[in-house]
Formats: C-alpha cells, structure tokens, sequence
C-alpha cells in the first residue's frame, strides 16, 4: 500500500513517514462542500498503513489557515475510527493562534488518559 | 445600526467604521473569496494582529456555506453585510427557502439548544460529544452555529423577513480591553502575510 500525498482545492496534506510516525501536514484552507467525501479515501489508506505498519499517526495543523465546521465533523470522524481501532493519534497545532487553540483545546475532552490520543501545541 | 445610510456618508463617520453590503450568486467558490475579504477589510479597520480578524472571517464562511446549503434551490443571490459603526460588528446573511423547507425551524431550535448552555463554550464541547457518541456516516454536524458562538464569540439572531426568507445576524461585541497592542506597522509586512491570498 504506497500513500500519497493529498490535493484537494486549497487543502494539501502532505505525507512523511518515519521508522515510528506517519506524519500528515495538513496545509492550507479547508472550505470544501463535502470535505468527507474527498477526505475518506485518503483516511482509509492511511488507517491501513498504520494497522500494517505499527505506526502511529501524527497530524500537524500549524499551517492550516481556515477549516469549515464540516471538515471538524470529518476530522472527529477519523479520531473515533482510530481510537475504535485501537492507533495511536497525536495532534499539534499552533496554540499562538487563537482561533487553532479553541478548536483543538476543545478535543482534548477525547482524551480518555489511556495514551491513544494525545495533543499537543507549538508556540503556547 | 440602521443599514440605510449610503456609502458617500463614511467620511462623517468614526475612523474605523466599515460597512461591506454585497448580493452573491450562490456559488460555492464565492465563500473563500469573500472569506479573505473580510478579513482584509477588519485588518484594515482594526489591527492587523487582532484575533477577530480571523474569527469574523470564520463567521462569515460559515454563514454564507449555510445560505447556500440550505437556502431555496432556485434561489439566484444571496445578501451578505459586515458592518461596524461603533465597537460590535455585524455580519448578516439573508437567503431565500424552498416553501415548506424544515431549516427555518431546524435553525431556530439550534439556536434554543446552543442558548441553554451557560456559556458557548459548553455548548460546542456537548455538540462535539453528541458527535463523538454517534458513528453513523452524516452529511453535516450541526458545528456551524455553535463554533459562531463559541469560537467567533458572537451572539446569534435569527428572522424571516418574508415567508420564503430568513435572515441570521452574527453580532461581535466590543472587546473589552485591547486585544492587540502596538501600533499598526506602515509597511503591512509579516502583519500582511497572514492575509494570504486567494489563489
Ligand atoms: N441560512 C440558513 N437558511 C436555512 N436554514 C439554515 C440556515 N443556516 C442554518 N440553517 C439550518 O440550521 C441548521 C444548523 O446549522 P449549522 O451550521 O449549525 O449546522 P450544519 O450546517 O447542519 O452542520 P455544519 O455547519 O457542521 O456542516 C442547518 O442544518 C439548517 O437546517
Ligand atoms: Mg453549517
């Protein structure tokens, strides 16, 4: 299974594999109509290669200029489908930026304690 | 906010008064331009540092995604305000719905439930559980309304006009003590780089 990276309008997400990581830079701006749609096959690969590969996922949001309340609904989405399948998903965003740090603080609630979902922010 | 004084008035008013009023085809690709408009227009009014720059440009795509969602199918344009003549600021959205639509209503007991929590910041941490609770594939969240609220920091208003129109009014208040601090650079540089372009 070989992933790619993922252009869809102004939303780029930009892969990197290392020995322990998949790493997913999500760039740009995120003002698709089915964000959902665009985005499932892109999730489904990758959940693959995590369970095969033992990885964990790491999603970077820093450079994220504008997410739409539907692509939050899509990104809520793969956190459930991660934990329910048992990988490990960290988060980072830039806590400088108000408006980044409200919607993720507001995730951390999803953080169960049990390691599987971690954030963390750069700049705070 | 009377919404009826003509454009040749700014001059007589305070600088930082701003009044942006524009009739949109809904179309989908229209949003991010108007997106990054607003916030051209707030970065120029207020500082370009400000944090409800990026709030009131969350504001405005998310209301306008809304009017062409769930606005009547034929309809041809879609009415978009930002306005600031004193310390809030108000962006409105007016569009028409099909008769016997459900999102008049739909939006009116959204509104009601986001109202009952003490704070809007509960209110979006519980819209986000009800999700979280709940795999089943859907078409939307119902995020848009209460991220207003919450991350925009906006009250909500909702009215028809008419039978066949709602309108719905994201109202910023003034902030409470400078949220920014400095004064704004001559040369926008690294303060307009924030203001990306829309390619
Ligand atoms: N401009 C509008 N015209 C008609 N109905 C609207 C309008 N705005 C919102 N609604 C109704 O209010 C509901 C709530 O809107 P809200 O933006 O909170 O959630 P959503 O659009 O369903 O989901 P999301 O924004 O997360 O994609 C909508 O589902 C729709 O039924
Ligand atoms: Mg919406």
């Amino acid at each position: 299974m070989a992933l790619r990276d993922l252009v869809v309008d102004s939303l780029t997400l930009n892969l990197q594999l290392d020995p322990e990581r998949i790493i997913v830079r999500w760039l740009g701006k995120a003002g698709m109509r089915n964000p959902s749609t665009a985005l499932a096959p892109f999730f489904r690969d990758l959940i693959t290669v995590a369970e095969e590969s033992g990885r964990f996922v790491e999603f970077h949001f820093q450079e994220m200029e504008h997410f739409n309340s539907s692509t939050i609904l899509s990104i809520m989405q793969i956190i459930q489908t991660l934990r329910r399948k048992q990988l490990k998903l960290r988060i980072v965003f830039n806590a400088q930026l108000k408006w980044q740090k409200m919607t993720f603080e507001a995730l951390r609630q999803f953080d169960a304690g049990d390691g599987l979902f971690e954030m963390s922010s750069d700049g705070s | 906010m009377t919404g009826a004084e003509p454009l040749a008035g700014a001059v007589f008013n305070p600088p930082g008064a701003l009044r942006i009023e524009l009739s949109l085809a809904p179309e989908w690709g229209r949003i991010e331009f108007i997106r990054v408009a607003v916030g051209q227009a707030l970065a120029a009014v207020l500082h370009p540092h400000d944090d409800r720059i990026d709030a009131l440009s969350m504001v405005s795509a998310e209301l306008l995604e809304n009017a062409l969602k769930y606005g009547a199918r034929d309809q041809r344009a879609v009415g978009f305000t930002v306005e600031r003549t004193g310390d809030p600021i108000a962006i409105t959205v007016e569009n028409a719905v099909d008769a016997a639509s459900p999102h008049p209503d739909a939006l009116r007991v959204r509104l009601a439930w986001i109202a009952r929590f003490p704070s809007p910041a509960q209110a979006y941490l519980a819209a986000l559980r009800d999700l979280y609770g709940d795999e089943r594939p859907r078409g939307s969240g119902g995020l848009g309304m209460v991220r207003i609220a919450y991350e925009g920091g906006c009250a909500l208003h909702c009215e028809t006009p008419a039978v066949d129109r709602i309108l719905v009014r994201a109202t910023l208040a003034g902030p409470a003590a400078p949220r920014s601090s400095g004064p704004v650079p001559e040369d926008p540089g690294d303060a307009g780089e924030r203001l990306r372009r829309v390619d």
